[in-house]
């Protein structure tokens, strides 16, 4: 007999409450058990139904750390080459992370690819070629000029209060389509710069967290979650340890009665268990083609690195993960060339160019790049105006992000900056309406979105954002 | 189109320069034009609405800023920024100054500025005297949007529960006298006989020492305190084990911790940029000592905000104070913020949350950039503490670069800092010797690159376009080239197609004419080398051959992301016997910066600037700077009806603090007794704890409350004795089971009636907390250190944590409690990480009790728990042959009660089953901690 038949939890209650962590397992068959024929036993993790129509079901992030120079990449400015070397003619921003010079041109060339006529510069010849793909939006900004507020700013929406990330805000809006596994995926993430409260829940339920797979000292092909593997038990074995531990478990409950977390917390075990086993078979690319490694340039010493962490993406999303973030952050040499602007960007550009192409590509041709929104940027971009002779500094007043698949518009351009690319100036898209227009796109209202905390509703755009409906397809 | 055939003055006035004459215009009340609304109508109503509405119209339902312009009064009123419109008064107009978009801070619309065309209409309409048409209940409606002044009600505030005085309660009559041992127990039975709810039977003594001693000092009971305590038959037994744990040192460590938590400590920044609080470790040793010595409540707040500015009688009692500081310096700052004004407005918003929370129970944070939304605290009120905090110095006069280190106070000796330079002087020799290795090793490998690179170009002939490694180091080895180097000039080849100079490269290649291609490289190789050796003797700063195509190979065999780019990362670019060199004259480097010492310093603050008043920040802006306000106390706590004097000379945290710890604060007691009753029974009377504010929850027992405030008061702040009032209550030492509940048909089911327990009718089961886990884990086998306090965070003060290169350079000591794990913030102890411990960043009072999958993956697969089963194990292996003696003190050291003969052989078949060897006892001892009945008490 259960003597708590009509436990008054609300939904809410019960998703703090949740004894499911990664999966919703254990409170599901909880509920299950508990569940008196009226209403279905809901899950917190379960695969919810959007605000309206979603254009994409789930999201890969490529985040380039450091911060990409826009005016190198997807933002050509003919002006920059023509005035090389003279004063930036407008006002510079009113705070400054240090010092610029004058107007530096860009050391690559662009040329327009595709149908689209997307201009691309030399950096990216391989993404060159998905062109068509892409949806470049030219005039974000943000309103941090250091690495850490501006990682904050752009995960979380807050570079002064820990904040729920992106992922975690789209994780407990949509829930997941895979048990065994956890919603929200980070691959290889940077442990600076704000770390772990870039992927973390703060106020949300703790399912709604990322999980890391390694960090960015680590080689992808070590990366793992963390104790996900027993180094001296078989399976056999630490099978037979779990039933005996169940079996305790089950006694020790009929001494203590009925209680939430301590029947959570036995089924606990067996998701874990069960975990073990998905997560190395999701990570494992040993058994993808030849032709597959090649295409996101696992064969080369180059590209393997973040090549793997592409595919250990896709594979993720195929299995029903929501949101993978993977990032590229090598742990000496970012997009950040303050110095060495053409040796930095020219050594970064190469490692990540033909992994994003590949996996482009790869969703496309397995049917999966027209509900899978595919992100890139860095934190923010890179001053016109040179650092030195060879470098450029932060720039948060005007960058490129480009969006692929999931419903948006693909082989355009929106927005624009200033004529050398240091101010967003046409269509301007701040962060906030960056993170309004990916839930929306997502099928979810950023201003419903929401979660009560210390007595008021919180919501990943704050009191801001404005959805980009330009860019939908 | 009469506008344009009758052209107003105000345009000559204003293209001539004259506005200023317009600002005692009369037009400004003066009833509008039919011309002025013509103009209204077609150039600005459109531009408004199509471009304003969308946040700033109570049509839309949206006040952005507190502005909404879809009437004029709500337009003259304007938003938080001020008036919108200053009819005739172009710069005091903040519209006009927002759609000039020629402040950065303030440019709308916020997507794209209007069209020259439009600025000008605006510009001219508000010059005319802003002829407006549109009536409205605006600005009412912008008010009720929370936009607009919201006018608090400080006698209406002061009626709210939290801020009343305290009730002089006294314990009401119940039926069963029998169950009350404390006035405690009576307001609980009141409330459980008014819904026929009879109170659990007590809890058997087993479970109440476990119980007592997890409570009191986070470790499990030994087995000799257990039969003790069973053997002690008298009516104060449990009295006698409540004293013998508050006398153990353990005491204040479990304690202590509970402190922390509120206090949001750590030994690491961990927001924008993670660096070591290398001395955070004295104030949580400072805090263990206050709890220890029972040092009473409200000396203890007092110390923590203003220790510096008591009077100290000995320099240990100077040092006291200074220590306890550290409660204002240990928040998470986002240190690399390159705006200071911006920053130190933070820092004291972090303060001024911080102790709203900690102390108070207040969300003062809140009142930053409006007035309070629920709670009675204005913004005024804000502004009044933050000029506390402005005449406080937070941020040290040294940086790093980008980032701005905190205040500390220096007890360095001059031979502390002679130590330091000597070390220092070392490490710089050291990182020179590391640079120059790198440095020679680079030239030295250019040299041999570019000698070589006509080899490299004849054998990348070889090799197709994107190449296979595996291919490439065969092909490397038999021309002894280096495969990185071989890769990396064929994927240039193929990255640069079209590249001038590798034109004759691509021709023979395409011929297979490997001889050819060293013969023409060589060769021009050879000749730019020589060409530009001519130019340096004609001309010493040249620095490429005069000839055009002699230049163009020099540029291509230096070019530094060309065909022989070297990486930046050692790592990247050394092979062999050169990068294990580099390697270990790195690791010299790190050590040697390791044993650099720092000299003891301790994190506070100080008085600075004295600023009697600061201006209220408009939208928490310093931009936007509004009324000045005096240094102050929120008005609703006030207990007094004359404004606080605060000293000239001080910065007045000194006048908070006592404010603060007077014993008229209606909130002080209230929030800590409420804490230490949530920190013994699971759940507080008041169950936010931290907020005691309008949104906060409402006390279950509230007379109690009072009851139990007016009690810690009295006792002199005593922490030790609420301990001991709480304890001794039939309320602690109930069960956690209840005959009636899930029985309905024996009456009233409190599972039915009261799910939550929050009338307290049985004991919550609790989760033991992270420290406890780890700490009973370790305690169980005997192997847990007793050491107390001392520096564990193995980083040096400001040393990074983690910089850029997110490799991981803290480690933790398993053998000492988990008090002594170093908080580093963004990078938790996993064990802690999981099993809850709080958010660093932010008081807590309550931690949760989740249970997810993670915590189970810890149990199954981390070193840790391994290694704790493993102890166990051999600690039984070695005390007893005889299996069944294993497995019952096994049952004692981690559940504190015998095994029954079905524990014993089940345990025992488990063992045979793997075995019956060191591994199976390992098994067991791994699976009993993972159980339940470990990780909760009853």
């Amino acid at each position: 007999m259960n003597p708590f038949p009509a436990s008054p939890l609300s939904r809410r209650a019960m998703l703090q409450r949740s004894a499911a962590g990664f999966g919703h397992l254990a409170l599901a068959s909880l509920l299950a058990q508990q569940s008196q024929g009226a209403s279905a036993p809901v899950s917190p993790l379960a695969a919810k139904l959007p605000h309206h129509a979603a254009r994409a079901k789930r999201v890969i992030f490529l985040f380039m750390k450091g911060g990409p120079s826009a005016v190198d990449t997807f933002d050509p400015k003919p002006l920059l080459d023509r005035d090389h070397g003279k004063a930036y003619p407008f006002a510079q921003p009113r705070v400054k992370f240090a010092e610029t010079g004058k107007l530096l041109k860009s050391p690559w060339k662009f040329k327009q690819y595709g149908q689209s006529g997307l201009p691309v510069s030399e950096l990216f010849p391989h993404v060159a070629q998905c062109a068509d793909e892409l949806c470049v939006i030219r005039s974000l900004h943000g309103t941090n000029p250091a690495h850490g507020g501006a990682l904050l700013k752009l995960h979380t929406g807050s570079d002064v209060q820990v904040r729920p990330s992106m992922g975690s805000w789209i994780t407990y809006g949509l829930g997941t389509e895979n048990d065994n596994l956890p919603a929200f995926i980070t691959i290889c993430p940077t442990l600076a710069h704000g770390g772990v409260n870039n992927w973390g829940a703060a106020f949300l339920p703790a399912w709604c967290q990322g999980t890391p797979i390694g960090n960015a000292a680590v080689p992808s092909d070590q990366a793992m979650v963390k104790h996900i593997r027993n180094t001296q038990l078989s399976a056999s074995l630490q099978r037979q340890q779990l039933d005996l531990l169940a079996q305790m478990n089950h006694e020790h409950l009929e001494l203590t009665g009925p209680n939430q977390a301590l029947e959570g917390r036995i089924n606990s075990f067996e998701l874990a268990f069960r975990m073990q086993m998905a997560m190395p078979d999701a990570q494992d690319v040993d058994n993808e083609t030849e032709v597959t490694k090649k295409l996101y340039g696992m064969d080369n010493p180059v590209t393997s690195n973040f090549g793997r962490q592409c595919l250990m993406a896709r594979r993720f999303i195929e299995r029903g993960v929501r949101f993978v973030q993977v990032t590229h952050s090598d742990s000496e040499v970012q997009w950040d060339q303050h110095g060495n602007l053409y040796k930095g960007h020219s050594k970064n550009a190469a490692e990540v160019d033909k992994p994003i192409a590949g996996l482009l590509k790869d969703l496309r041709s397995r049917g999966l790049l027209q509900d899978t929104l595919v992100i890139w940027g860095g934190e923010f971009g890179r001053t016109p105006t040179a650092q030195g002779t060879d470098g450029r500094d932060h720039n948060p007043e005007g960058f490129t992000m480009w969006l692929a698949g999931g419903g948006v518009k693909a082989g355009s351009t929106y927005g624009a900056t200033d004529d050398y690319g240091y101010f967003a100036q046409e269509n301007k898209v701040h962060i906030h309406d960056f993170h309004a227009t990916i839930l929306a796109l997502m099928g979810m209202d950023h201003e419903k979105l929401t979660y009560k905390y210390a007595g008021r509703d919180f919501r990943l755009t704050d009191v801001f954002g404005h959805v980009v409906k330009e860019v939908f397809a | 189109m009469p506008l344009m055939n009758r052209p107003f003055h105000f345009h000559t006035v204003l293209s001539s320069g004259f506005a200023g004459l317009l600002l005692a215009s009369p037009l400004v009340a003066a009833t509008p034009t039919a011309e002025g609304i013509e103009f209204f109508e077609k150039k600005i109503r459109p531009v408004l609405v199509s471009a304003c509405y969308d946040c700033h119209s109570v049509e839309a339902g949206k006040t952005k800023g507190g502005l909404a312009v879809d009437s004029r009064e709500a337009l003259l009123i304007g938003g938080d920024a001020g008036p919108s419109v200053v009819p005739g008064n172009l710069e005091k107009s903040k519209l006009i100054e927002a759609v000039r978009y020629k402040n950065r801070d303030l440019q709308m619309p916020p997507k794209n500025a209007l069209t020259p065309a439009q600025i000008q209409d605006l510009e001219k309409w508000v010059a005319m005297g802003a002829p407006d048409p549109r009536e409205g209940k605006t600005a009412a409606a912008a008010q009720a949007h929370g936009g607009v002044n919201r006018s608090i009600n400080m006698e209406e505030g002061r009626k709210f529960w939290s801020f009343t005085p305290l009730a002089e309660a006294t314990p009401p009559p119940v039926q069963n006298t029998a169950w009350v041992k404390s006035p405690i127990d009576a307001f609980l039975l009141a409330e459980l006989e008014k819904q026929g709810v009879s109170p659990a039977p007590a809890a058997d003594k087993r479970t109440l020492i476990r119980r007592a001693t997890f409570d009191l000092t986070g470790l499990p009971p030994t087995a000799q305190e257990i039969d003790a305590f069973l053997a002690d038959n008298s009516a104060d037994a449990l009295s006698k084990v409540v004293e013998r744990l508050l006398a153990s040192p353990q005491y204040g460590e479990r304690w202590a911790r509970h402190w922390l938590d509120v206090a949001r400590y750590a030994d690491s920044n961990g927001m924008d940029e993670n660096v070591a609080y290398g001395h955070a470790w004295r104030y949580r040793d400072y805090v263990v000592r206050a709890f220890n010595e029972d040092k009473p409540y409200d000396q203890f707040l007092v110390e923590q905000i203003a220790g510096d500015l008591l009077p100290a009688r000995t320099e240990e009692e100077r040092r006291e104070g200074l220590t306890a500081l550290g409660f204002l310096a240990l928040g998470a700052r986002v240190l690399a913020e390159p705006d200071v004004r911006k920053l130190e407005m933070d820092i004291i918003d972090e303060q001024l949350d911080t102790l709203g929370k900690a102390f108070l129970g207040m969300t003062l944070g809140c009142a930053r950039c409006h007035d309070h939304k629920f709670d009675p605290i204005t913004n005024k009120d804000y502004y009044a503490l933050a000029a506390i905090f402005r005449s406080t110095k937070s941020l040290a006069d040294e940086k790093l670069g980008a980032i701005k280190f905190w205040y500390e106070h220096s007890l360095a000796t001059p031979d502390d800092l002679a130590a330091k330079k000597k070390y220092e002087a070392e490490v710089a020799a050291q990182r020179s010797k590391v640079a120059k290795f790198s440095n020679e090793t680079r030239a030295k490998l250019k040299q041999e690159l570019q000698t070589n690179a006509p080899d490299y170009l004849a054998a990348a002939t070889l090799l197709p376009e994107d190449p296979d490694f595996a291919k490439v180091q065969t092909l490397a080895a038999e021309r002894k080239l280096r495969p990185r180097y071989l890769l990396t000039a064929r994927q240039y080849l193929t990255r640069a197609p079209e590249h001038p100079f590798y034109a004759r490269w691509r021709e023979l290649a395409a011929a297979g004419d490997q001889d050819g291609i060293r013969k023409y490289y060589g060769d021009v190789f050879t000749r730019s080398a020589a060409a530009l050796t001519a130019a340096k003797a004609k001309d010493p700063k040249a620095t490429a051959p005069v000839e055009p195509d002699l230049a163009e190979a020099y540029a291509a065999l230096n070019d530094v992301a060309g065909l022989l780019a070297i990486p930046d990362k050692d790592a990247d670019a050394f092979d062999g016997e050169m990068l294990a060199t580099a390697e270990v004259m790195k690791d010299d480097l790190m050590s040697l910066e390791d044993k650099t010492p720092d000299p003891p310093s301790l994190m506070g603050v100080r008085d600075g600037t004295i600023t009697k008043t600061l201006p209220i920040h408009i939208r928490g802006s310093y931009l936007t700077l509004g009324a000045e306000v005096e240094r102050g106390f929120p008005e609703v706590m006030r207990t007094s009806f004359t404004k606080p004097i605060l000293s000239a000379k001080q910065s007045g945290r000194l006048e908070l603090a006592r404010w603060m710890a007077g014993s008229e604060h209606p909130l002080t007691a209230r929030v800590m007794v409420n804490r230490l009753w949530r920190w013994h029974f699971g759940r507080g009377l008041v169950g936010s704890t931290d907020n005691f504010g309008i949104l906060g929850d409402k006390p279950s027992h509230p007379a109690l409350l009072d009851w139990l405030a007016r009690c810690f008061i009295e006792n002199g702040w005593s922490i030790k004795d609420m301990h001991r009032v709480l304890m001794k209550s039939s309320a602690y030492q109930m069960a956690s089971t209840h005959p009636s509940a899930g029985q309905p048909s024996s009456g009233v089911d409190p599972a039915m009636l009261d799910p939550e327990n929050k009338l307290l009718w049985r004991a919550h089961v609790q989760r033991l907390e992270a420290e406890q886990i780890h700490d009973a884990m370790l305690a169980a086998s005997g192997s847990l250190s007793a050491q107390v306090g001392g520096k564990t965070v193995p980083l040096r003060n400001r040393e990074f944590v983690f910089n850029h290169t997110s490799k991981d350079a803290t480690q933790y000591r398993a053998l000492r409690r988990a008090l002594y794990i170093p908080i580093i913030r963004n990078h938790l102890f996993d064990l802690l990480e999981q099993f809850d411990y709080p958010d660093p960043t932010m008081p807590t009072g309550s931690r949760n009790a989740t249970v997810v999958a993670p915590q189970a993956l810890i149990m199954m697969n981390s070193p840790f728990a391994a290694q704790a089963a493993q102890r166990l194990s051999a600690k039984l292996l070695s005390d007893s042959d005889a299996p069944e003696a294993r497995v019952q003190e096994a049952y004692v050291a981690l559940y504190g009660r015998p095994a029954s003969s079905h524990d014993v052989t089940r345990a025992l078949t488990f063992v045979r089953q793997e075995g019956d060897s060191p591994e199976a006892w390992t098994l067991l001892c791994h699976t009993l901690m993972s159980a339940n009945e470990f990780m909760y008490l009853r």
